[in-house]
C-alpha cells in the first residue's frame, strides 16, 4: 500500500476511537466494560490530541452524606482536612472587605491547621465510655482537700504529650515532679536544718513544699522510683548526726541564737559599768534579748527596730 | 517654674535667679509665726517647736561647719537665701531630750539615725552639733565618713601599726576643723596629755604637754597627723572619764567604717578594707561604750555603703554584723519623712524667702502637688522646688 | 463538578467587571431603602423567551444567562449552608432545629482552632449573604429597557436618595407651616436625637445603597443629611436618619460607672486592672484618704523619673482628689513609662466612681479613660526593624 492510503485509514481509525471515547464520558456513575480496549494510534498525527487527558472528577462525597450520619466513623483519627469529605461550607483567608474569601476547596489555611474533627464531642464521649471500665470511682470519704492531704501528702506530677501527628511519644514525658509538705515529714528541729541544707531551693518555705524533680532515667517509672527513692535518703540522712556537726561555728548559724552571741557578751560588760540599773532587771534583760532574736531571724522593718528601741530605752534607764 | 499642659506633659521655664543685696533676715518675729520660732539656743528646744525654723548666726556656722557637716546642696541653698535656718524636727528634738536627761557617770550611751537617703539625717545632726557646743561639750565631729574611704586623698601605709593605712592629708584636715570647732573651749579647758608619744628619734611630746601642742603636731606634720589623730582621741577619752571635759561625738556615715570595699588599692591591686585604717580604728575605739561622760550619736546612711547594699535603709542590714555588734545596744531613732506640719512650714519658708515663685505653687492645690510629687520627701522636695 | 467549578469561579469575575449586572424593583418605596437585593425579586422574569415583536440580542441572551447562573448559585449555597448546618449540628451532637449562627460559630472555633490575630482570617462558616457580597438584582428588562428612571445617571441609588432627602426636606418645611398657621404654640420642636452616634463612614453606605461612590459624593450626601437633621422638625423623620448612624461605643460604656464597694472600716473604695504595652497594673482608690499612695509597696519614688510621676499625679489633680484619696497599686511588667501609664488609666478608671458626671465627661475628653492599644510593631524581614530600612545604596 502506498503511505497516503494508510495516512487516510489511520485518520478514519482515530476519528471513530475518539468518538467511541467520548461516549463513555457521557455516563460517569460507571464505567463502561471494554474486553477489548482499542489501542490508540500514537503515531504523530494522533499524539496531540491524546496527550492531555483530564481526570474524571466524581462530585464530592459531602453530597451523598445523610444529615444524621455517624461523623467518628467518617473520620474516626486525625487527618489532614479533606474538603471532599467535610460537609460544611467554609471558608478561609484574609480579604479586603467586599470579597469573596476563599472556600475550601484547595485552601492550604484549612489544610495547615491542626483540625479536631476527629474529637467532637460524641466521639469524646465514646471514648470516655469505652475508658470507663479501666476506671474506678473516687472514694467518697475523700471529699475536703484537707483530707486528701492528710491521707495522701505526697504528690507526683507527670505529663502527657498530645501532637496531631499520628506519634505518641515526646521526650518530656519522662520528668516526674514530687511535691510533699515538710510538717507531714515529722523531723525534729536538727532534720529539718540538714534537710533544709541538703536541699536548697527546693524548698520553698512560703508553702512549706518541697519539690523533687526526677529527670535523669529515660522512663517516668524509673524516675518516680528514684525520686521516691531520693526522698528516702533526703530523710534518713537528715535524722543521722555525723561527728563534724559539731564543729559548727557561728557563721553557720542558720537562726540567731542568743546565748553565747556578742550581743550577750557586750550586755554583761556594760551592766558591769553601769551605777544604777533599771529594777526590774532580768525582764529588761529577756525583752532585749527577745528583741535582738527576733530582729535578726524575722527580718527587719519598722516595728521590730522600734521595740528594740523601747528595750534599750529601759535597759540604760533613759525613761524618765 | 513647672508649668502643665493639658495633657500632662511638663515644661520647664528656665529662670536666672539673682541673689538680692545681703540684707540680714529679720530675727524679731514673734513665735506666733507658723514657721519660725526665736528660740536660738538648742538646749531649749522642746517639742512644741516641732516643725519650726531656728537660725544659726554667720559666726557659729563659721565655728562649726567649715569643715564640712553641712550638705553641700543645702550650703548653697542657705547661702542664696540669706541665712542658714534648720528645721526642728522630731528626732532632733527627741535626741535633745535624750541628751538633756543622761546621767554623764552611766556608760555613754549611742544613738543611732537612721531613714532614706535625703530624709535630714545630716541636718538632725548639725543640729545636735550647735546644741553639744551651747552645752559646753568638746565636739568630736566627722562630716562625712565615705570621704575617708571612697575618696582618700593618698593613702599610705602606717609606720607604727603594721598592715594598717594612714590617711594624712584627712587627718590635717580633720584637726583643723576640730581647732576651728573647739578653739574657745580648749583654750579655756586646757586639757594635758596623760603619756608621752614618740613620733621618731628626735620628736616627741611628753606627757604632761597641752593638748594643743599634740594638735599642732599633727596640722604640722602630715606624717604623724592620723596617729596624731588617733591619740587625740585616746587623750579626749579619758578625760572624759577623769571629769575634765564631756566629750559628744558626732559621725556622719557611720556605716562607712563596715564597707565591704575601699578605693584604697595596695601594689597587688588587691583592695583595702576599711577597717585596716587608723582612723577607723581610731573612731571605733571611741565609739566603744568603755568610757563615760559623753555622748555618741550617729547616722547610717544607704549612700555610704556600695550600690549592692542599699536595699533597706534600717539600722541593722545598713551596720552589718560587725557594726551591729560593735554598738549594740544602741537606740535607734528614725529620721522619717517630713509631717504634714513640717512640710507645711518648708513651703511657708520657701515662699517667704521667695524661693518658691509660681503664685500657683502657693496655693492649697500647688502645695497638694508638690507634697504629692516629692512623696513628702525632704531632699525631692529641695530638688522639686529648685529652678536648675 | 465542571459545572460546580464554574460556578466558584464566577462571582469574583463578576465583581472586578462593570457592576450593575442586575437592576433593582423599585428601591425607595415609602421614603424607605429595601436593603435586600441580592437576588433578583418577583415581578422580573428572566426568561430566555423572546418577547412578541423582537428578538432578544446575543449579549442579552448571555446577559440573561449569567444572571440566572448567579441566582442558581447562591440558591445553591444557600442550601449548602443549611445542610452543613443540620451537619455541624450533627457532628457536635446537637439539636439541629435551634442550632443558631452562634452555636455555629463556636462549633467552627473547637473543630478549627486557629491562632491567627484577626478574626476576618479564622476558618468561618457563614450565611452566603454575609459571604457573598450583594448585587443588585436586574436593572432592566428583556427589551433592554431599565427599570428605574435614573438609570443613566450609573448611580441610581445615590440620587434617589438624594432626591428623597430633598422631597423629605420640603415634607417637613410645609409640616412646620402648618404648625405655625395653626398657632400651636406649645408644640416644640423635638431635641436631637444625634446625640452618642455618628454617620456610618464611606464603606457601609457603599454597602447599603450598592453602589460604589467617590468621596465628594459621600461628603455631599452627609453634608445633605447633616442640614435634613439640623431641621427642627426632623425628630419625625428619626427612623430613616437613624438608618445612616451608628452608636458611639464609649458611650456605652460610660454610662456603666460600676459601683463604690467598702472595706472593713467602712471607706469606699474602687479597684480596676489594666495594662499598657506589656505591663499590667492593679490599682485601687481609697476614699476619705489623705493622699497616701503605695506602688509595689513603695512610695511615689519607685518612679524615679518626674514624667512618670507627672503621669500619676494627672488624674488626681484634674479631678481635684489630690490629697483626699489613697492610691495603692501593684504593677509589672515592660517598663517605667508602660507601667506608669497603666497605673494612670487604673486610677482614672477607680475615680469614675468617686467623681460627678460632668468630670467623668471632662476626663474622657482630657483622654484620661481611653485605652492605649499602641503595642510595640514587629520587625519584618528586609527590614531592620519595624520601619527603619536598611541603607538605601543607589547602585
Amino acid at each position: 500500500m502506498r503511505p497516503c492510503d494508510l495516512r487516510g485509514t489511520s485518520v478514519l481509525l482515530s476519528v471513530s476511537v475518539l468518538f467511541v471515547q467520548r461516549a463513555k464520558r457521557v455516563c460517569d456513575d460507571f464505567r463502561a466494560l471494554d474486553l477489548r480496549p482499542s489501542k490508540s494510534n500514537n503515531m504523530r498525527g494522533n499524539r496531540r490530541k491524546t496527550a492531555y487527558k483530564k481526570t474524571p472528577v466524581h462530585p464530592p462525597r459531602s453530597n451523598k452524606m445523610p444529615v444524621d450520619q455517624d461523623w467518628p466513623s467518617v473520620w474516626p483519627v486525625a487527618r489532614v482536612f479533606h474538603p471532599a469529605s467535610v460537609p460544611l461550607p467554609l471558608h478561609q483567608g484574609w480579604v479586603e472587605p467586599g470579597i469573596t474569601p476563599p472556600g475550601k476547596f484547595a485552601n492550604a489555611e484549612l489544610m495547615k491547621i491542626p483540625n479536631f474533627l476527629h474529637l467532637t464531642p460524641p466521639a469524646i464521649q465514646r471514648q470516655c465510655e469505652a475508658l470507663k471500665k479501666f476506671c474506678t470511682e473516687w472514694p467518697k470519704e475523700l471529699d475536703t482537700d484537707e483530707k486528701i492531704d492528710h491521707h495522701f501528702p505526697l504528690q507526683i506530677t507527670t505529663s502527657d504529650y498530645l501532637h496531631s501527628s499520628p506519634t505518641i511519644r515526646d521526650a518530656r514525658a519522662r520528668i516526674v515532679t514530687l511535691q510533699v509538705k515538710l510538717s507531714t515529714l515529722n523531723l525534729n528541729s536538727h532534720a529539718k536544718d540538714k534537710l533544709l541544707r541538703l536541699v536548697k531551693e527546693r524548698y520553698d518555705p512560703v508553702t512549706d513544699i518541697l519539690t523533687l524533680v526526677a529527670e535523669r532515667c529515660p522512663l517516668r517509672k524509673q524516675n518516680i522510683d528514684y525520686a521516691m527513692y531520693l526522698l528516702n535518703v533526703l530523710v534518713s540522712e537528715s535524722w543521722k548526726t555525723e561527728p563534724w556537726e559539731n564543729e559548727k561555728s557561728e557563721a553557720d548559724m542558720e537562726k540567731y541564737v542568743w546565748e553565747g552571741s556578742q550581743s550577750q557578751r557586750t550586755l554583761q560588760q556594760l551592766l558591769e559599768r553601769m551605777p544604777n540599773k533599771a529594777p526590774d532587771l532580768p525582764e529588761v534583760i529577756k525583752q532585749y534579748s527577745v528583741n535582738v532574736t527576733r530582729f535578726h531571724n524575722e527580718g527587719e522593718d519598722t516595728e521590730n527596730v522600734n521595740a528594740y528601741k523601747e528595750s534599750v530605752i529601759k535597759l540604760l534607764g533613759l525613761n524618765a | 517654674m513647672i508649668r502643665f499642659s493639658p495633657t500632662g506633659t511638663v515644661f520647664r521655664v528656665w529662670r536666672r535667679f539673682s541673689s538680692w543685696s545681703a540684707n540680714t533676715m529679720p530675727i524679731t518675729e514673734t513665735i506666733t509665726d507658723t514657721f519660725r520660732t526665736n528660740e536660738l539656743d538648742p538646749m531649749n528646744h522642746r517639742k512644741d517647736h516641732d516643725g519650726c525654723f531656728y537660725s544659726i548666726s554667720q559666726s557659729v556656722k563659721k565655728q562649726l561647719f567649715t569643715g564640712g557637716g553641712l550638705p553641700k546642696e543645702y550650703k548653697e541653698l542657705s547661702e542664696t537665701l540669706n541665712g542658714l535656718s534648720i528645721m526642728v524636727r522630731k528626732p532632733a528634738i527627741e535626741l535633745i531630750t535624750y541628751l538633756n536627761k543622761t546621767n554623764f557617770d552611766a556608760p555613754v550611751t549611742r544613738y543611732v539615725l537612721y531613714g532614706k537617703t535625703g530624709s535630714g539625717k545630716s541636718i538632725s545632726l548639725a543640729h545636735i552639733l550647735h546644741y553639744g557646743s551651747n552645752a559646753g561639750m568638746v565636739l568630736v565631729h566627722v562630716p562625712w565618713v565615705p570621704n575617708w574611704v571612697r575618696f582618700p586623698k593618698g593613702c599610705t601605709p602606717s609606720v607604727i601599726h603594721p598592715n594598717m593605712y594612714d590617711h594624712p592629708i584627712e587627718s590635717v584636715e580633720w584637726l583643723r576643723h576640730f581647732s576651728t570647732q573647739n578653739g574657745l573651749l580648749m583654750q579655756k579647758l586646757e586639757l594635758k596629755t596623760t603619756e608621752t608619744y614618740t613620733w621618731s628619734k628626735r620628736e616627741m611630746t611628753a606627757a604632761g604637754s597641752p593638748l594643743s601642742e599634740l594638735i599642732d603636731l599633727g596640722m604640722n606634720r602630715a606624717k604623724y597627723a592620723t596617729d596624731c589623730v588617733a591619740a587625740l582621741l585616746g587623750e579626749l577619752k579619758k578625760a572624759a572619764v577623769s571629769k575634765r571635759c564631756r566629750v559628744l561625738v558626732v559621725i556622719d556615715g557611720f556605716n562607712a567604717f563596715f564597707s565591704p570595699r575601699s578605693k584604697v588599692q595596695r601594689e597587688d591591686k588587691s583592695i583595702v578594707l576599711p577597717t585596716e585604717f587608723v582612723l577607723t580604728d581610731a573612731f571605733l575605739s571611741l565609739t566603744r561604750n568603755d568610757w563615760t561622760n559623753g555622748a555618741i550619736v550617729v547616722s547610717v546612711d544607704a549612700s555610704a555603703l556600695p550600690l549592692e547594699l542599699r536595699e533597706s535603709p534600717l539600722p541593722r542590714y545598713q551596720l552589718g554584723k560587725q557594726g551591729f555588734e560593735h554598738l549594740d545596744p544602741f537606740i535607734p531613732i528614725e529620721v522619717p519623712n517630713y509631717s504634714e506640719k513640717e512640710f507645711h512650714s518648708q513651703i511657708d519658708y520657701y515662699i517667704e524667702r521667695n524661693w518658691l515663685q509660681q503664685p500657683k505653687a502657693r496655693t492649697d492645690r500647688g502645695r497638694a502637688e508638690l507634697s504629692f510629687t516629692s512623696g513628702n520627701h525632704p531632699l525631692s522636695l529641695m530638688k522639686l522646688v529648685a529652678p536648675y | 463538578m465542571a459545572v460546580l467549578r464554574e460556578l466558584v469561579v464566577f462571582p469574583s469575575k463578576c465583581l472586578r467587571g462593570v457592576r450593575s449586572y442586575f437592576l433593582s424593583a423599585p428601591l425607595f418605596q415609602n421614603g424607605f431603602l429595601k436593603l435586600n437585593e441580592s437576588v433578583s425579586k418577583d415581578g422580573h422574569a428572566l426568561d430566555l423567551e423572546q418577547s412578541d415583536t423582537k428578538k432578544i440580542s446575543k449579549a442579552m441572551k448571555s446577559y440573561m444567562e449569567r444572571a440566572k447562573i448567579h441566582d442558581n448559585f447562591i440558591k445553591q449555597q444557600l442550601h449548602e449552608y443549611n445542610i452543613g448546618k443540620r451537619h455541624l449540628a450533627n457532628m457536635m451532637g446537637k439539636d439541629p432545629e435551634f442550632f443558631t449562627q452562634a452555636d455555629v460559630d463556636e462549633a467552627i472555633r473547637y473543630l478549627f482552632p486557629s491562632g491567627l490575630f484577626d478574626p476576618r482570617a479564622r476558618p468561618m462558616m457563614k450565611h452566603p449573604d454575609e459571604i457573598y457580597p450583594k448585587r443588585k438584582a436586574a436593572e432592566f428588562d428583556v427589551n433592554g429597557r431599565p427599570y428605574h428612571s435614573l438609570f443613566y445617571t450609573s448611580k441610581p441609588n445615590y440620587y434617589t436618595l438624594m432626591h428623597d432627602l430633598a422631597v423629605k426636606f420640603k415634607q417637613l418645611d410645609r409640616h412646620e407651616d402648618k404648625i405655625i398657621s395653626r398657632g400651636i404654640q406649645d408644640q416644640k420642636p423635638t431635641e436631637l436625637f444625634l446625640f452618642g452616634s455618628e454617620w456610618i463612614p464611606k464603606q457601609k453606605v457603599e454597602n447599603v445603597l450598592l453602589e460604589t461612590l467617590t468621596d465628594a459624593q459621600y461628603e455631599n450626601l452627609i453634608k445633605t443629611f447633616e442640614r435634613f437633621s439640623q431641621h427642627p422638625y426632623s425628630a419625625l423623620e428619626k427612623d430613616f436618619i437613624m438608618q445612616f448612624r451608628r452608636q458611639l461605643a464609649a458611650q456605652v460604656e460610660i454610662q456603666q460607672v460600676p459601683e463604690l464597694m467598702r472595706d472593713e472600716s467602712g471607706r469606699p473604695y474602687m479597684t480596676y486592672n489594666t495594662r499598657r504595652k506589656t505591663s499590667n497594673a492593679a490599682v485601687k482608690v481609697i476614699g476619705q484618704g489623705t493622699g497616701v499612695i503605695s506602688i509595689n509597696g513603695n512610695d511615689i519614688h519607685f518612679f524615679q523619673r518626674e514624667q512618670d510621676k507627672k503621669q500619676i499625679i494627672f488624674p488626681l489633680q484634674f479631678s481635684d482628689m489630690l490629697g483626699k484619696v489613697d492610691v495603692v497599686a501593684t504593677v509589672d511588667g515592660c517598663g517605667t513609662s508602660a507601667q506608669s501609664g497603666a497605673i494612670r488609666l487604673g486610677i482614672s478608671m477607680c475615680l469614675r466612681s468617686f467623681v460627678n458626671a460632668e468630670t467623668i465627661e471632662r476626663m474622657r475628653l482630657a483622654g484620661l479613660l481611653s485605652f492605649d492599644p499602641r503595642t510595640r510593631e514587629r520587625k519584618k524581614p528586609g527590614q531592620a526593624g519595624a520601619r527603619e530600612k536598611f541603607t538605601w545604596k543607589k547602585r
